[in-house]
């Protein structure tokens, strides 16, 4: 996949879940990830938040906090 | 079968229980009030001569052939004009009347032209049928007097001629325009003998408004309308019923054939979904099924730029098995994938998604619905329970307040469209919200009460204000809310939508739309008996289309207008097998019926029934497979019937993709545009070949039988199966039918669905279970299919493609009705002659901005890619925003269309592009292609 346009996607579903608390907003995009998206996207998006996982949480990260938290998630669950 | 001669009853059926107790020639029958004499009549099985009635309108009373004797009544009524009474005694056959009778036929016949044994209408025509039923044996007045023998013709419409000679201005076509279709083009001009059917003012039925639906031709009871393939071929005689292969009304047609050749397509009266009408499209447009550039023998070549080569079916089955096996074998098993059409019946998509689950071994399968109505999938499974409009199309004509979001009915779905159009002139209000002013919005005898032209994009902002007014103005439906629905979740809904960001005032700003007429909307809506939402693809094709979805299933349950006729919330879908296709378990989460890939319980089913290891995992979704494939990992495809090249947006990078790919394998009837891109070739079957099913925006489940025989000597079913059992996973089906019975074993849904059912029934809405034998026309009628219905919170969300000044116009898409889709089809029949080409429609105000004139070419280009077309200057599409259509692949609409999509879906945003326009010349290379491609037909 394309680095750049799985972190729209998954920012896109962040935004989304903007109504809702965030942890949360965590769970319901952890949750769209595990049902929706393809083991292989997954994966790619989890390369993408180690790859910039000293950019977390600052104005250059890629990656929005929730989709983060929701990424912790699934590894949890996984 | 046997159809040609359905029984007319004369008059419409009355609803109603039949308390109305009368005789008629002694027969003692029991009618619903309101019922006609003629009616009555012919329901106990008695004929009364008539012309100007038939039983789609209503009556007339013109003709005087219908006359009858009623006791203690004085004259000789007509039966199609005279209800009927209790205790009524009539008589429909007297010498008084026999007389009165050859009267009326001596007066017809008298300017009739006496060419019976070469008229085209030959044994169907009732002018015929009545001079003998009535006895006639001379004509007392002679031949010689004042007469229109010499009228013209009209032969303008490349469908049917209008010969004025036979006219016996009967007026039903007149009233099948006006009452059936609903679009006024005919009328009576002049008066007393002169008096004669006209298009418009007096134009050629071309050049008039008339939208060629054959409602006048089907209507006209001599061979003054008649279709122009019955003259050059005679008369059918016999008939298959099938289901059309358009849009997703799916109309129910008699393919009436004359020997083994296709002749004509009538509507069918009993066809749930049409009842009788039809389209310009379904009607006429059939001929690309023998069109010359049908490619019937599969073909392969090693690489795209090699020319292709004929090969057995043997050949290219076991070539692209081998192929597919050999990729699987050097890039791992989920390199390669399938795509399932929503052109081709249930049983085909059934068994393609079960290849690629079963025989690929992965769940790499996604359909074109992805590309349409996936949002729509999502958002009322999260809302309501279940993947699927609530109505069935009938339900229309019990709503007092419609609405109509993103949908241009009398285009993209006319013969619903013409329901609607009825509802509406009986006075139930519209409401229209779109970019562009649709004809709904002021159309003769229609007016909409407010058009919300918001800005594109803003859908979810507009949905959330109208449920805002109703959430603080105190229109919910407390206690439809309070049985039916989640109360936390209406609870925390009703707090979002309450905030002041939801307003009208506070949406204004972002949409365009007045406060105040938001306001209006949303109290017309709440405050209706019945008020019903209908919807296209102006809802799903955005970045937020599943978020409106749920903003509509909100503002539906919150009004209490979900579960009974004339309410709702319904997907107008764009093909005929829609939602066929997605029921049949073609996305890449989901197997058939809906069901999670990962539903162990689910899925253990389906592995004991298929006796093979399902993954449990979702697969690539279309957009992900082009992405993937130009990655690297992603190497082979199977595509059944859709031209992604042309259909699917940013045709650049799909190109790119599909280039990047080892193996492209296109099942389709023409070398379209992706199969450049292709090294397999294997020729699909038209409509009209095919056997299985259809399932229409209804959850209608129509037979489609084969009106002759595959013309490449293979099923399209056959060729997946193949497939499959050439890569190791043995399928094999007797019959199409012993597919649906497979379908059926596994998917609740269709437990009831069968072929002899279907037959049985005509058609099945599913569910079909044992709780439902006989289908389900209208869902969630005691409670929703997840229970409660849930809300969603829906925050409105700005989509990221953006106007600035280099792109500072909004460019949104949509579809004429003359043509479908990419045009495949329809650019290969007569249908060109009303869309030629696709033209820009832009607002004086841009157009004089950038220094365009009306006809002339303009560029048009987006973030990524550019095309040109022909402007045409129109006050339709507001300032700032600018329509075309994508039936001609020439014009490329989608070369300028992004790859944002769907946050849930991927579903893309074909209706929000940033774009530029300008004047281009001298005439570009698309002019020439143009003119090439119009030279196709």
């Amino acid at each position: 996949m394309i680095p750049e346009k799985l972190v729209l996607m998954a920012n896109q579903i962040a935004a989304n879940s903007r109504y809702l608390p965030t942890d949360q907003a965590a769970e319901m995009v952890a949750a769209h990830l595990r049902t929706f998206w393809s083991p292989v996207m997954r994966d790619e998006l989890e390369t993408v938040a180690a790859e910039t996982e000293d950019d977390a949480g600052l104005t250059d990260d890629p990656l929005v906090p929730v989709v983060r938290q929701a990424l912790d998630l699934l590894r949890v669950t996984s | 079968m046997t159809l040609l001669h359905e029984p007319d009853y004369g008059t419409p059926a009355i609803e109603g229980e039949a308390t109305v107790h009368l005789e008629i020639d002694g027969h003692a029958i029991a009618v619903p009030p309101g019922t006609s004499v003629m009616r009555a009549a012919a329901e106990v099985g008695l004929s009364v001569p008539k012309l100007c009635a038939t039983d789609s309108l209503d009556a007339f009373g013109s003709c005087r052939l219908c006359l009858v004797e009623i006791d203690g009544r004085k004259g000789t009524p007509a039966s199609c004009t005279t209800p009927c009474e209790p205790g009524m005694k009539v008589s429909t056959q007297t010498q008084r009347l026999e007389r009165l009778r050859r009267g009326v036929m001596e007066l017809y016949i008298s300017d009739h032209p006496l060419d019976c044994l070469t008229c085209p209408a030959n044994g169907d025509c009732e002018l015929q049928d009545m001079a003998g039923v009535v006895g006639l044996r001379d004509v007392r007045y002679g031949y010689a007097g004042e007469n229109h023998l010499d009228a013209p013709t009209d032969s303008s419409n490349p469908y049917f001629s209008f010969d004025e000679s036979k006219c016996i201005a009967c007026s039903r076509c007149v009233r099948a325009c006006d009452e059936v279709q609903g679009t006024l083009a005919l009328t009576i001009e002049g008066r007393g003998f002169g008096s004669k059917v006209a298009a418009s003012a007096g134009e050629s039925f071309m050049e008039s408004e008339c939208v060629s639906c054959g409602a006048c031709v089907q209507a006209c009871p001599t061979s003054t309308l008649q279709e122009k393939s019955v003259i050059d071929l005679g008369m059918p005689t016999r008939t298959v019923l099938t289901t059309c292969a358009y849009c997703g009304v799916g109309c129910s047609f008699k393919a009436e054939l004359r020997g083994d050749e296709l002749v004509r397509m009538v509507p069918y009266k009993d066809g749930g979904a049409n009842e009788g009408h039809s389209c310009v499209k379904g009607r006429f447009a059939f001929g690309y099924a023998s069109h010359p550039d049908r490619v019937l023998s599969p073909m392969i070549r090693e690489s795209i730029d090699d020319p292709w080569r004929e090969v057995s079916w043997d050949e290219a089955i076991d070539y692209t098995a081998t192929r597919f096996k050999q990729i699987q074998a050097t890039y791992g098993p989920q390199s390669i994938g399938g795509i399932t059409s929503s052109r081709c019946t249930n049983e085909e998509v059934f068994v393609v998604q079960k290849a690629v689950r079963a025989a690929f071994g992965n769940n790499n399968v996604d359909t074109c619905a992805r590309v349409c109505h996936s949002p729509t999938g999502y958002g009322l499974k999260q809302t309501f329970g279940t993947s699927a409009g609530t109505q069935d199309f009938r339900s229309v004509a019990k709503a007092d307040v419609i609405v109509v979001i993103g949908a241009n009915p009398t285009e993209g779905h006319p013969v619903f469209g013409s329901r609607m159009k009825r509802r509406l002139r009986e006075g139930a209000e519209l409401i229209v919200i779109d970019p562009r002013r649709i004809d709904l919005v002021r159309t003769p005898h229609i007016e909409a009460k407010h058009h919300l032209q918001l800005q594109p994009g803003t859908n979810v902002a507009v949905v959330n204000a109208l449920a805002h007014v109703v959430v603080t103005e105190g229109l919910v439906d407390r206690e439809y809310v309070a049985q039916r629905c989640e109360a936390d979740a209406f609870a925390a809904w009703a707090d979002f939508i309450s905030l002041p960001e939801n307003s009208p005032e506070a949406v204004e700003a972002v949409s365009g739309v007045p406060a105040q007429m938001l306001r209006e909307a949303g109290r017309l809506y709440a405050s209706a008996p019945n008020a019903a939402i209908y919807y296209g693809l102006g809802v799903t094709e955005h970045s937020q289309g599943s978020t409106m979805v749920m903003g509509m299933a909100n503002l539906a349950m919150a009004t209490g207008n979900v579960g009974r006729e004339g309410v709702g919330v319904n997907p107008l879908r764009g093909q005929n097998n829609v939602q066929g296709s997605c029921d049949m378990g073609s996305f890449p989460h989901e197997l058939p019926g809906y069901r999670h890939v990962g539903d162990d319980v689910v899925r253990a089913q389906f592995e004991s029934m298929w006796g093979t290891t399902l993954q449990s995992e979702p697969g690539l979704r279309i957009p992900n497979m082009f992405d993937e494939a130009l990655s690297g990992t992603f190497k082979g495809m199977y595509i059944q019937g859709e031209d992604l090249a042309q259909s699917d947006p940013n045709t650049k990078h799909v190109k790119a993709a599909l280039a990047a790919m080892e193996l492209v394998v296109v099942q389709d009837l023409f070398l379209n545009e992706t199969a450049a891109f292709a090294h397999v070739f294997l020729p699909g079957t038209s409509f009209l070949e095919k056997d299985g099913t259809f399932t229409n925006a209804e959850r209608r489940i129509n037979r489609v039988r084969p009106v002759m025989p595959s013309r490449t000597g293979m099923q399209e079913w056959e060729v997946t199966c193949a497939l499959a059992t050439a890569m190791g996973y043995p399928m094999h089906y007797d019959s199409s039918s012993q597919i649906m019975d497979e379908v059926a074993a596994v998917t609740p849904t269709f437990a009831g669905v069968s072929f002899a059912r279907l037959d049985e029934l005509g058609s099945i809405q599913w569910p079909c279970n044992e709780e439902h034998p006989t289908g389900t026309p209208i869902m969630h009628v005691d409670h929703f299919v997840r229970g409660l219905g849930h809300f969603v919170e829906t925050p409105y969300v700005p989509t990221d493609e953006r106007t600035n000044r280099r792109f500072p116009l909004i460019l949104t898409t949509g579809r004429i009705l003359s043509q479908y889709n990419v045009g495949a089809q329809t650019r290969r029949t007569a249908n060109v002659a009303w869309h030629p080409e696709d033209v820009l429609e832009i607002h004086s105000y841009d157009a004089e901005e950038r220094g365009v004139a009306d006809g002339t070419w303009v560029s048009i280009a987006s973030r990524v890619g550019e095309t040109t077309l022909r402007a045409k200057i129109s006050d339709r599409v507001p300032h700032g925003v600018v329509y075309t259509t994508f039936h001609h692949p020439v014009s490329g609409a989608n070369v300028v269309t992004t790859e944002y999509s769907d946050w849930a879906t991927n579903c893309p945003e074909y209706k929000v592009t940033a774009v530029q326009v300008r004047p281009v010349t001298p005439v570009p290379d698309t002019a020439e292609a143009l003119t090439k491609s119009q030279g196709r037909v």
